[in-house]
């Protein structure tokens, strides 16, 4: 994420990756393995030609030795991501889209790049998509600045990379703007 | 004259009357028994002027007409040529000494005539040199008709005795080539109403076959090659004699007289298309088809001659497959040799013009002019004769198939296949599709080969290939431990494992002629490892292959390609499956129903022994086929309907108690809601039904190859609750896993759990009867469960809903579960019993008749016991008082011997307590007093110190002449005993046991044996006793007279001690015994 030294106080994005990579995702493997334990839990079976919901880190590592075919998430697909975009643009609110969007839409087209880029259809138009999508809702979090006070902010829809984006900044205005308040407010008392 | 198209006219005087046409079909002639012929034109009407040839002498009986002239034979023995169609004697061909000319035949090129006359012997006669002839001697009556086979030199004569005999006239000698005896009928009598009757053989124009009327006067149909029959014509509306026929020019019709009616049939469906009926109550003597138009026409015995122009319902091609009216004498005139035109003397032959017009309908090209024979032949056999191989093919009897053909079209049977498998879509088909993996198949660009592509979808278990396939192998089949491909005659097997050398594979080949693969499948266990690794030390092998023929066999073989049994089905064969201990096998039994059902039926073969373990119909509506079959995951067998109905057969383990399960409907899935789409089955795994969506009207899944698809399976249950439904699917997957266990496992791991989480949602269901007040629902809830700690929950939840009724029946049911069997055994033990083969019925040991016959026979002796035969109770009772006791003395032995096979327990007690006392008993005789409750002290005391004396002597004597009142008692203690030893020496052992030590040891033992008796005296019959007791006067207290009774016997005993004088006696008694 580009953004300055100084406001990389939260988490880092690859950081926010490796939490995504816990969330589960749907396989077809083309192995079969017991279940098995893992420090997160127990998963699998794994059963061709049966489906199986495993972490998305294992899904990738599967991958990577052309173990299983990872079946893209219903959202990770063109017609999903433009109507999204078409709500993005034309309604005011942001578009409802998984909390962790960006990072599992990451992962899984580095992984098709490199490899079975089989699994999910039109990668490249995804990748606009979703960098359309980025923009419009960076361009509508960068308008919410003036509404911005010192008591809440409603960040409704908004996921978590994105949050990620704006929390240094807005962290640092909301507390600014909160002593304003309390200096207005002690001038007021006496 | 019924319609316009019917032309009668009179024409000769009663009697037998003769037709033929002319070669163009312009004219026609008739002779009859007014020795004239008459020459008619058949396109005037019945108001014409015919010509008349009057030259015989006698009746004319036969006539014949080629391009050039025409015959006519008489009853005076000539045979006449006239000038085409005039009345113009050319001259007289031959003369049968005064015998009468029966039936003149002329080949099909006009140079040969067959005449036959009243003699043994047929001539043949070359009409271009009237003196060569060749006689023909064969048979022993009068040759009645002769006939031409069309395109041979093959001439069929039938005699009156008839006997038919095919003569071969190619060579220069005349050959025998066949006979055929006894199908004709045999009519001697020339002025027999029969022998007006036609006889001849009439040829199929094709010379295939050739149409008769049989003994029993049917029209047979008899093949020309190998002489068998072909079948019959029947019809319900045919009754009575048919008494002519003739067959249509271009084959497809024949008609039959059936005695003033006309009947048109087809000759291949050999059902009747037209009849017509002109002059009712006379007789059809001949009846001939025009050779060049659609027209047919007969003359009678009242001498009628009658024309029908279009016979053949219009809807049908005509008899000459050209239109009519075509009248035409032009064609005549071809450079070819000269067209026969009487083939049978009534029937017409072809000449080329015909053969043309039917070639221009049958083929869109037209046949050029000069067409030769054979050609023609050959595409004659093809549109008539084929019929018959495809009615062979769609395995209707030939005989009546005009009806079984219809249903057959109606329903149309689903053929073959192998599940998975799809037709050729572009240059690609799948082979095989199911839960291991996919075999596809793409055709080379040259078609030389095809490419055939085996894929796993384990990649870990098993290595995909592909190879490069030869015999182009359109049935595949993907078996757990091996792949399984074949063509038309060749079987290949791949085992897996094997895939760096193909040294395991094998081919099988089917060596009998005719004989095709039409199914094929291949069975085994799953392996328990990867097969990939190549592990020679696994030990279950290639599994087992069946192979379905055409012949409606199943090869069985074994995973290394042995021939192990070929097994007969018994109906065609429409797909398998292989799980891996059997095979189930979809055949259908008979023909489809009229109403649509397929009939189909399946047999589940066990592959160790081969026997059939399941067999059942297969539960398809009416309407439907058969799209797929399968097994699941954990081996039951499953099929898919073409109306979207998933069955699982149940309790496929147990020997023909299988059940068809309905476990899915897809059109009530919810995905399917406003959507064109159906489902192509892979399998079942759990609770999930693998497929493939096609969408729209597509009927199968193309390339590339789509994602398998989960839905879940629902048992299409009426009433809307889920949680139901779902508790009986898991309980219906429980019930097969728990089938399928080995003999001696109980559960596992995984029927463990399921079961406890089956009771789970059992708890819940409670859970929610109780909160509805249903405690009768919950009851019958509670029943259902597994797990013992379950039920302290639900009791639970009573107490929570205040339920006390509900909490004491659910602490019943928790005891008695408690109490009954563990329910796992219970369930081994009915697999066990299921699954038990009983015993083949042993033939018992022969009796031995001189012995124990009635001993053997236990239940039909009827006879008295054998203690009426007892010496022993006739000796004992003359005492002298006799008549008081008898009654008595008699009763108690009979008595005795039944109560104590009766009251062995009694006997028992009894038993024990003598044993007690023979301890006891010897030492202390007044404690024996004290057992027993003996009241009467003297006689005892009396009897003790008698008693020891006979003790030492072993033998005790029964006294009753001497002491009237003691021997009776005596009497009948004596009967207990010789009971005992006599009858039940077994179960009284105990008892001579104590006699024995009585004997031995002492009189000490008489009271104690006093008590014995007396129990057991008491026992059988107080009241006899105390009657015996009254008599005998025996100090009897009135209060206990079960202890007198006891007295008596002992008494008895002693009394015989102390009176030593009836010694003997006894002895002899005892010695019966």
């Amino acid at each position: 994420m580009s953004l300055p030294q100084s406001l990389r106080t939260s988490v880092t994005p690859p950081e926010l990756e490796l939490i995504a990579s816990q969330q589960l995702i749907e396989i077809i493997p083309l192995i079969a393995i017991e279940k098995t334990a893992f420090i997160s839990g127990a998963f699998g079976p794994l059963q061709p030609p049966r489906k199986a919901q495993i972490p998305l880190w294992m899904a990738i590592n599967l991958k990577l030795k052309k173990k299983c075919h990872i079946v893209a998430p219903e959202w990770l697909s063109v017609e999903f991501l433009q109507s999204r975009l078409d709500e993005e643009i034309n309604e005011p609110g942001f578009s409802k889209l998984p909390f962790r969007y960006a990072e599992v839409s990451k992962l899984l087209l580095d992984v098709q790049v490199t490899f079975a880029p089989d699994d999910i259809q039109s990668t490249d138009k995804i990748r606009y998509l979703l960098k359309d999508l980025r923009e419009a809702r960076q361009a509508k979090s960068r308008e919410g600045l003036d509404q911005i006070n010192r008591g809440e902010l409603s960040l409704s829809n908004l996921c978590s990379m994105e949050i990620n984006e704006i929390r240094p900044f807005f962290v640092h205005a909301m507390g600014i703007l909160t002593h304003l308040h309390r200096d207005a407010s002690a001038e007021d008392q006496p | 004259m019924s319609s316009p198209n019917i032309i009668a006219r009179k024409a000769h005087s009663d009697g037998y009357t003769c037709l033929a046409f002319s070669a163009d079909g312009t004219h026609a002639f008739t002779g009859g028994s007014d020795c004239a012929v008459r020459i008619w034109k058949v396109a005037e009407g019945a108001e014409q002027e015919p010509g008349n040839a009057t030259d015989a002498e006698q009746p004319v009986t036969t006539l014949a007409a080629s391009d050039d002239y025409w015959l006519s034979g008489s009853e005076d023995g000539y045979v006449r040529r006239y000038i085409k169609n005039k009345d113009e004697l050319h001259g007289d061909v031959t003369e049968e000494a005064a015998l009468c000319v029966r039936c003149i035949a002329l080949d099909e090129h006009g140079t040969r005539l067959a005449v036959s006359s009243d003699n043994t012997s047929a001539k043949v006669i070359n009409m271009e040199n009237t003196l060569k002839l060749t006689t023909l001697h064969g048979h022993r009556h009068n040759v009645r008709k002769a006939s031409w086979r069309p395109k041979s030199s093959i001439l069929s004569t039938c005699a009156s005795d008839g006997e038919m005999i095919f003569w071969d006239l190619s060579g220069e000698e005349p050959m025998i080539l066949h006979t055929i005896d006894g199908i004709i009928p045999s009519v001697t009598d020339p002025s027999s109403p029969e022998f007006l009757h036609d006889c001849s053989a009439v040829w199929h124009p094709s010379g295939e076959q050739f149409y008769i009327i049989s003994k029993t006067h049917d029209v047979v149909c008899i093949s020309g090659k190998d002489w068998t029959q072909l079948g019959k014509f029947v019809d319900k509306e045919v009754i009575g004699t048919t008494t002519a026929l003739a067959v249509s020019p271009n084959g497809a019709y024949l008609a039959t007289a059936c005695q003033s009616t006309v009947f048109i049939w087809t000759t291949d469906k050999r059902q009747v298309i037209s009849k017509q009926s002109v002059n009712p109550g006379t007789v059809i003597t001949q009846i001939a088809f025009s050779p060049k138009e659609h027209l047919i026409a007969w003359t009678d015995a009242s001498g009628n001659f009658v024309r029908w122009r279009e016979p053949i319902p219009l809807n049908l091609p005509n008899s000459v497959k050209r239109l009519s009216g075509a009248t035409t004498s032009s064609s005549k005139s071809k450079s070819d040799a000269p067209q026969g035109v009487d083939l049978f003397g009534e029937s017409n032959g072809l000449s080329l013009d015909d053969v043309e017009g039917f070639e221009d309908l049958a083929d869109p090209t037209p046949g050029e002019g000069g067409v030769d024979f054979d050609i023609d032949d050959a595409d004659f056999v093809i549109d008539d004769v084929g019929n018959y191989l495809e009615d062979k093919s769609s395995r209707t009897r030939d005989k009546d198939h005009g009806l079984v053909k219809e249903m057959v079209s109606i329903t149309k049977a689903q053929p073959a296949f192998q599940p998975g498998a799809t037709p050729f879509q572009g240059n690609k088909r799948f082979l095989a599709y199911n839960m291991l993996g996919v075999i596809e198949a793409t055709r080379s660009e040259q078609e030389e080969y095809n490419l055939v592509n085996v894929d796993f979808f384990d990649k870990s278990a098993r290595k995909s290939y592909h190879f490069n396939d030869t015999h182009k192998c359109y049935l595949a089949y993907l078996g757990e431990r091996g792949a399984l491909f074949s063509s038309d005659t060749l079987v290949l097997y791949k085992p897996y494992g094997s895939w760096t050398t193909s040294q395991n594979d094998w081919t099988y080949l089917l060596r009998r002629v005719n004989t095709k693969v039409l199914g094929i499948c291949a069975g085994g266990t799953t392996p328990s490892r990867s097969l990939k690794s190549n592990s020679d030390n696994d030990l279950m092998g290639f599994g087992n292959i069946v192979v379905a023929t055409s012949e409606g066999h199943l090869i069985f073989l074994s995973g290394t390609g042995r021939e192990r049994r070929i097994l007969a089905l018994g109906g065609d064969f429409v797909t398998m499956v292989a799980g891996d201990e059997w095979v189930m096998v979809v055949y259908r039994a008979g023909a489809t129903t009229i109403d649509g059902s397929q009939s189909l039926c399946y047999k589940l073969y066990h592959f160790d022994d081969l026997s059939v373990r399941q067999r059942d119909e297969l539960p398809i509506p009416k309407g439907h086929t058969l799209k797929w079959i399968g097994i699941t995951q954990e081996g039951a067998p499953v099929i898919y309907d073409s109306a979207g109905l998933v069955h699982l057969v149940a309790k496929y383990r147990v020997p023909h108690h299988a059940t068809w399960v309905c476990i899915l409907d897809t059109n009530l899935l919810e995905r399917k809601t406003g959507k064109d789409e159906s489902y192509w089955p892979i399998g079942i795994s759990g609770s999930t039904f693998m497929c493939l969506i096609l969408k729209g009207r597509q009927e199968y899944p193309g390339f590339p190859r789509p994602l398998v698809q989960e839905l879940p399976l629902r048992m299409p249950f009426n009433t809307p609750n889920e949680k139901e439904e779902e508790i009986e699917r898991e309980l219906l997957f429980k019930d097969l896993a728990m089938e399928s266990l080995d003999g001696n496992e109980l559960a596992t791991d995984d029927i463990l759990s399921k079961e406890r989480a089956i009771d789970k949602e059992f708890v819940v269901l409670i859970q929610g009867a109780c909160k509805e007040d249903n405690v009768n629902r919950a009851v019958e809830l509670t029943k259902l469960l597994h797990n013992l700690q379950t039920f302290d929950i639900v009791a639970k939840i009573a107490d929570f809903y205040h339920l006390v009724g509900f909490r004491e029946k659910v602490m019943v049911l928790k005891r008695i579960r408690e109490d009954s069997e563990d329910r796992f055994e219970a369930a081994r033990e009915k697999r066990r019993r299921w699954n038990k083969i009983d015993t083949r019925p042993q033939r018992l040991p022969d009796v031995d008749v001189n012995g124990s016959s009635s001993r053997s026979k236990a239940f039909q002796d009827f006879g008295p016991p054998p203690a009426i035969y007892r010496p022993g109770l006739t000796r004992a009772t003359p005492s002298v008082e006799g008549t008081k006791y008898s009654s008595s003395v008699s009763e108690p032995p009979s008595e005795d011997t039944w109560s104590e096979s009766l009251s062995t327990s009694t006997n028992l007690l009894s038993s024990e307590k003598r044993k007690r006392n023979d301890f006891e008993g010897v030492e202390i005789e007044s404690q024996i007093d004290f057992n027993t409750s003996m009241p009467p002290p003297p006689p005892k005391q009396k009897a003790n110190p008698f008693a020891r004396k006979p003790a030492a002597e072993i033998h005790k004597n029964p006294f009753a002449r001497k002491a009237g009142n003691k021997t009776v008692l005596q009497s009948e203690s004596f009967f207990e005993k010789v009971d005992a030893a006599e009858t039940t020496p077994a179960k009284s052992k105990k008892k001579s046991n104590n006699f024995t030590k009585n004997k031995e040891k002492d009189k000490a033992e008489g009271p104690r044996q006093q008590t014995l008796f007396g129990l057991f005296g008491a026992n059988q019959n107080g009241d006899k006793k105390g009657s015996t007791k009254r008599k005998t006067g025996l100090t009897p207290p009135p209060d206990e007279p079960e202890s007198q009774a006891s007295d008596v016997t002992m008494a008895d005993a002693s009394q015989i001690e102390t009176q030593p004088d009836g010694w003997e006696e006894t002895q002899l008694i005892d010695d019966e015994s």
